[in-house]
C-alpha cells in the first residue's frame, strides 16, 4: 500500500482556516482573477484575515495584480513556508514564489500535484478564509480539487462560480453543474461579472446567492493598484454586496 | 522547517493505518532525490511526532530514489547529476517539486516537455504482515 503524507499535511496548514472558497470558471476571460483580488479585498475590510492561493499553473496572475512581482520574496520558513504578506491583512501563496515569477508547464498528473504539494507546505497562520483561484474550465485539476477540499478541510467549502451575464456562458454553468455537485454537495455561490442591465436566472435556486457585479469601462485601468482598485465602481458594488449578505460567505 | 510538516503527514498516515489495520510488517518511507528533503531532520521530526502519538514502537527504513527524467520531444532520458542546479534552484524544487518544470530543460533538445519518471517527492509504502 503507497500512502501520500501530503494530504494529512495539507489538512494541518488548513487546521484554522474557517472558510475556503474555490473560485472557478467554466469558461476564460470572465475576470475571476481580478475577482479573486476584489472579493480578497472585500472579505479583509470585513475583518477577517485572509489566504489566496494561485493554483492557475500555467498562467498565474494574482502576484501582478497584488504588486508582488516588484519586490523579492524571501520565503520564510516554519511548517512549510509562511506565504508573503500582499496587502494589509492579505497573504499570497503562488507558485511563481518557487519560480521565479515563470509559469509552471505541468501537465495532468503534475498540476495536481503540484496544488497538492502547495496546500501541504503553505502555512496559513493568522489566516481565517482562503480563496483559491482556479485555471479557467471545469477540467480534472478543479474536479479533483473540489474532491480533495472535501478531504483536508473540516470548515465551510463554497465554490465561488465567475461568469458573465451572456446566455452562451449561464448555459455553460448552468451544463456544468452536474459535475460540480457530483464532488461538492454543499452549498455554492455564483458571481455574474460585468453584469448590465437585467438577467434572466433560472438557475438561482442551485446557489446560495448570487452577485452580479456591475460592467466597469474603467476596471482594466484600475488595475494597476490595489488602491486603484479599491476606487472601482465594480469593487464597491461587490463589496455592498458581500457586506450586506454575509451569510452569503458563512 | 519544510521538513517538520512533511514529517506531521507521514507520521498521521502511519497513525491512521496502526489503527485501521494494525502494526505492518514493515514500513519504507521513500525519499525522491527531486524533493531533496533532509534526512536527518525529517529523522527527528518523526521520532518526535511517533512519540506524541504513542507510536514509539513503529519502525521504518528510509529509502532514497533517483531522479530520472524523459524528453516526451527526443525521448532522451538524464538524472539531476547532468544539471548543475544552483543552491537557489535546489531549494525552490525542494517546496514544489514541480516547479524543475519552469527551470530545467532537456539537456539535449532543449524542450520543457518531459515527464519526471521518479524520484519525485515523499511517498510512504506499507507492507503487510503475512496473514
Amino acid at each position: 500500500m503507497i500512502l501520500d503524507p501530503r494530504v494529512e499535511s495539507a489538512k494541518h496548514q488548513l487546521r484554522s482556516v474557517r472558510a475556503v472558497y474555490p473560485v472557478m470558471s467554466v469558461k476564460g476571460g470572465v475576470g475571476k482573477s481580478t475577482l479573486t483580488v476584489m472579493l480578497s479585498l472585500a472579505l479583509r475590510e470585513l475583518g477577517f484575515r485572509v489566504g489566496v492561493l494561485d493554483t492557475d499553473l500555467s498562467n498565474p496572475s494574482l502576484h501582478y495584480l497584488y504588486g508582488l512581482e516588484q519586490r523579492k520574496v524571501d520565503v520564510e520558513e516554519d511548517e512549510g513556508y509562511v506565504p508573503p504578506l500582499v496587502h494589509d491583512g492579505i497573504r499570497l501563496s503562488s507558485p511563481v514564489i518557487f519560480t521565479e515569477g515563470g509559469i509552471l508547464p505541468a501537465r495532468d498528473k503534475d498540476s495536481v500535484n503540484a496544488v497538492l504539494e502547495l496546500l501541504a507546505i503553505t502555512n496559513w497562520r493568522d489566516v481565517d478564509v482562503v480563496l483559491i483561484d482556479t485555471p479557467p474550465g471545469i477540467h480534472d485539476e478543479q474536479l479533483r480539487l473540489l474532491k480533495l477540499m472535501s478531504g483536508v478541510h473540516t470548515g465551510i467549502s463554497r465554490p465561488v462560480i465567475v461568469t458573465t451575464p451572456f446566455k452562451v456562458s449561464l448555459a455553460n454553468v448552468s451544463r456544468s453543474l452536474d459535475y460540480i455537485n457530483s464532488l461538492h454537495k454543499g452549498e455554492k455561490i455564483l458571481v455574474i461579472n460585468k453584469h448590465r442591465g437585467s438577467d434572466e436566472l433560472s438557475m438561482q435556486a442551485s446557489f446560495k446567492c448570487v452577485l452580479r457585479v456591475p460592467w466597469d469601462e474603467r476596471l482594466d485601468e484600475r488595475l494597476v493598484s490595489l488602491e486603484e482598485l479599491l476606487q472601482s465602481k465594480a469593487y464597491a458594488e461587490l463589496r455592498r454586496q458581500v457586506h450586506s449578505g454575509k451569510d452569503c460567505f458563512f | 522547517m519544510h521538513e517538520s510538516v512533511i514529517a506531521l503527514g507521514i507520521v498521521c498516515e502511519i497513525d491512521k493505518h496502526v489503527k485501521s489495520s494494525g502494526p505492518p510488517a514493515r514500513i519504507r518511507v521513500v525519499l525522491g532525490e527531486l524533493q531533496n528533503v533532509d534526512e536527518v531532520v525529517l529523522g527527528e521530526y518523526m521520532k518526535m511526532y511517533l512519540e506524541e502519538q504513542g507510536l514509539s514502537e513503529v519502525d521504518y527504513v528510509f529509502e532514497w530514489e533517483k531522479a530520472r527524467f524523459r524528453c516526451s520531444a527526443c525521448g532522451y532520458e538524464w538524472s539531476l547529476d547532468e544539471l548543475g542546479l544552483t543552491d537557489s534552484e535546489r531549494e525552490s524544487i525542494h517546496f514544489l517539486p514541480e516547479a524543475v518544470y519552469a527551470i530545467v530543460k532537456c539537456p539535449k533538445c532543449g524542450s520543457r516537455v518531459y515527464d519526471v519518471l521518479s524520484g519525485r517527492g515523499v511517498r510512504i509504502v506499507i507492507e503487510e504482515k503475512a496473514r
